[in-house]
């Protein structure tokens, strides 16, 4: 197992109360695989990927769990053992890529200092790789760009700088973060592609942080739905686009835009919003905009348990069925 | 716009109360000249003229570079400002530097230790220093330091002494008479340096590409003095940029309170002596060295800030 996270447990110490962002998270990831976390925006995707590499900021905390990476937990390293895994071994890609470069900085100079971080080549050889690893994202005359600054790139190359950053040392897991959220459509599928050709080229494993379920379908092995800080589901993304048995993994599927009901006027949506993480409803966290609730789901917060086929589910219903 | 300053400062100091001659009488108590005198300096100045005509001739000299001489001093204004403005140069110099100094070094360790004791301390006390005016706390440390303690001089550029002295001594006595009016000017400018900073730097130190460094394996240092720091920096080094007239023109306060003669007590005297033709010149510099500092505040922006440039 290449990255195996257990009871995660991240908390926001606000002024009103204490905001549980990761409420006892456990998921693992193989050599290769690609496992997305999906859910809606404020159910703590992007907390639980910066717990991952402890990158947690104050009022924000890690309270509980182990990220075993390679056999070491990376919540117990010291600081600078941890600053050799970033970037290192677990690169990183950020949702908006326009904010994730620094602005005064130029692209190659960006590169160049992560090179000089994590490798020991000289100075030629520094210059020359950072005009490769552009090459490698598909710029076109990467030795000009490599002078560029980030305001003069479009948002697609800017994502494919913030990629090339993060794949500088050829790590071995990557954590995309809603890597084609913040971009148009056309470059969405650039960027997908991109990504799915690292992954099998650098035979690399992939955190896959995505609302979109497309995006998810296109890359992703094995999935986990959050909601609400919580973990409700946990299975092959076969098991997930087929078969699977949360009301509210179900909820998601049915709210896609398939091709065969593009023709119907309404599209099925899940009723209600996220609810306020400092005010959680009693017992299942879903049961206010869940269809098949009952009145156990009211009372007691359902414990996520192991199914057939490998499969975690959150739910009493499916309990009950299985 | 300059002309218009001008104009408008021309004629302000000719429509306030007060008139050059009664200076000049004041200045002779003991034998007052006699009406024959006060008429010809009269003519001599071109006071006797109407205002529009005084008006036109002082612009057209202006133009043809000649700012006119002074009432007081008998001198062209010119010269004036050019024996005066190496001392309010040395002065301010050293107040900005030890601004940058103080200021940068104090902002970073507050930002760096928010919220801790450090952070408190730094963050009240440039509060208050930047509170205090800075002719009390002039003062006051006249008091403490030349009136009390004796360890520094009390005002102007050198002793008395000061060509008996041997070439280090001077260098020393120079010095001395330095330390209190640069502190006093530069304490303030760099508490507010300070302050300013440590807002900026947490502002920055919340972005997403300090994340981003922070997720890359760039150790904290590198994070804060160079992805941070860069940023931060940036309207900072404008301001600098428009402390231009500061520079040259001198504080007024400052300068009297340490009998300094730089620009700042030029100014205050011309005022003082209701001297038109120096009013006019250091009021005209002033307005000068705003635009210029604005001017160049701009062009070190598009130096630092690669986003910004003036090419289109």
């Amino acid at each position: 197992m290449l990255l195996e996270v257990t009871n995660l447990r991240t908390s926001f110490f606000l002024d009103n109360g204490e905001l549980k962002a990761v409420d006892d998270i456990s998921f693992s990831i193989e050599e290769k695989q690609t496992l997305a976390i999906v859910g809606e925006s404020g159910c703590g995707k992007t907390v639980a990927a910066m717990s991952i590499l402890n990158l947690v900021s104050l009022p924000g905390r890690i309270i509980s769990g182990r990220v075993n990476f390679e056999g070491a937990n990376l919540l117990e390293l010291n600081n600078d053992k941890l600053c050799d895994i970033r970037g290192r071994k677990i690169g990183m890609v950020f949702q908006e890529p326009a904010s994730s470069l620094n602005p005064v900085f130029t692209i190659g100079a960006q590169l160049r200092e992560t090179l000089v971080r994590h490798t020991q080549l000289n100075k030629h050889e520094i210059s020359a790789r950072a005009i490769k690893l552009l090459g490698d994202m598909d710029f076109k005359e990467p030795e000009n760009w490599v002078n560029a600054y980030p305001h003069q790139l479009s948002g697609g190359m800017k994502q494919r700088a913030a990629i090339a950053l993060a794949m500088c040392t050829q790590p071995k897991l990557l954590i995309a973060d809603e890597p084609t959220t913040a971009l148009d459509v056309t470059v969405q599928a650039e960027i997908l592609d991109l990504l799915k050709f690292l992954k099998e080229e650098h035979e690399m494993a992939m955190l896959l942080i995505s609302h979109d379920l497309g995006v998810v379908a296109e890359l992703a092995d094995r999935v986990t739905v959050m909601y609400a800080g919580k973990q409700f589901e946990n299975a092959s993304l076969e098991h997930i686009l087929t078969v699977a048995k949360h009301p509210y993994t179900q909820g998601l599927l049915k709210s896609m835009l398939h091709l065969d009901t593009i023709n119907n006027d309404f599209l099925e949506v899940i009723p209600g919003s996220v609810p306020d993480l400092l005010d959680l409803p009693k017992g299942c966290s879903f049961h206010p905009r869940c269809s098949l609730k009952e009145s156990i789901c009211q009372e007691h917060v359902p414990k996520i348990s192991l199914h057939k086929n490998n499969t975690l589910c959150a739910c009493h219903l499916v309990t009950n069925q299985y | 716009m300059l002309l218009g300053i001008a104009s408008l400062v021309f004629f302000i100091i000719h429509i306030a109360p007060g008139d050059p001659l009664d200076m000049l009488i004041n200045q002779y108590q003991r034998n007052v000249p006699s009406p024959e005198t006060i008429e010809a300096f009269r003519i001599k100045y071109g006071l006797d003229q109407p205002i529009h005509i005084q008006y036109f001739k002082w612009l057209q000299n202006c133009l043809a570079g000649d700012l006119g001489e002074s009432f007081r001093y008998h001198r062209p204004v010119t010269t004036l400002i050019t024996e005066r403005i190496p001392f309010t140069i040395q002065l301010t110099f050293l107040a900005l530097l030890f601004d940058a100094l103080f200021g940068i070094l104090l902002g970073i360790i507050s930002a760096v230790k928010q919220y801790t004791l450090t952070d408190k301390i730094i963050s009240v006390g440039s509060l208050i220093i930047y509170s205090i005016p800075g002719f009390w706390l002039a003062l006051m440390l006249i008091l403490i330091f030349s009136v009390n303690l004796g360890w520094l001089p009390l005002s102007q550029t050198r002793s008395l002494d000061y060509d008996l002295l041997s070439g280090v001594d001077q260098f020393k006595d120079r010095l001395m008479h330095l330390i209190l009016p640069v502190f006093v000017l530069g304490i303030a400018s760099a508490a507010s340096t300070a302050r300013y900073l440590r807002s900026r730097l947490l502002e920055v130190l919340n972005e997403e590409f300090i994340l981003a460094a922070r997720a890359r394996g760039i150790k904290e240092k590198a994070v804060i003095f160079s992805h941070a720091l860069k940023n931060a920096l940036i309207p900072i080094i404008t301001i600098y940029g428009m402390s231009l007239p500061f520079l040259l023109g001198g504080s007024v306060l400052i300068e009297s309170i340490f009998s300094w003669p730089g620009m700042g007590s030029l100014a205050i005297e011309a005022v003082q002596n209701r001297d038109y033709p120096l009013i006019l010149a250091t009021t005209m510099m002033g307005a000068i060295l705003v635009v210029l500092g604005n001017l160049l505040a701009d062009i070190m922006y598009a130096i630092v800030d690669p986003r910004v440039s003036y090419d289109t």
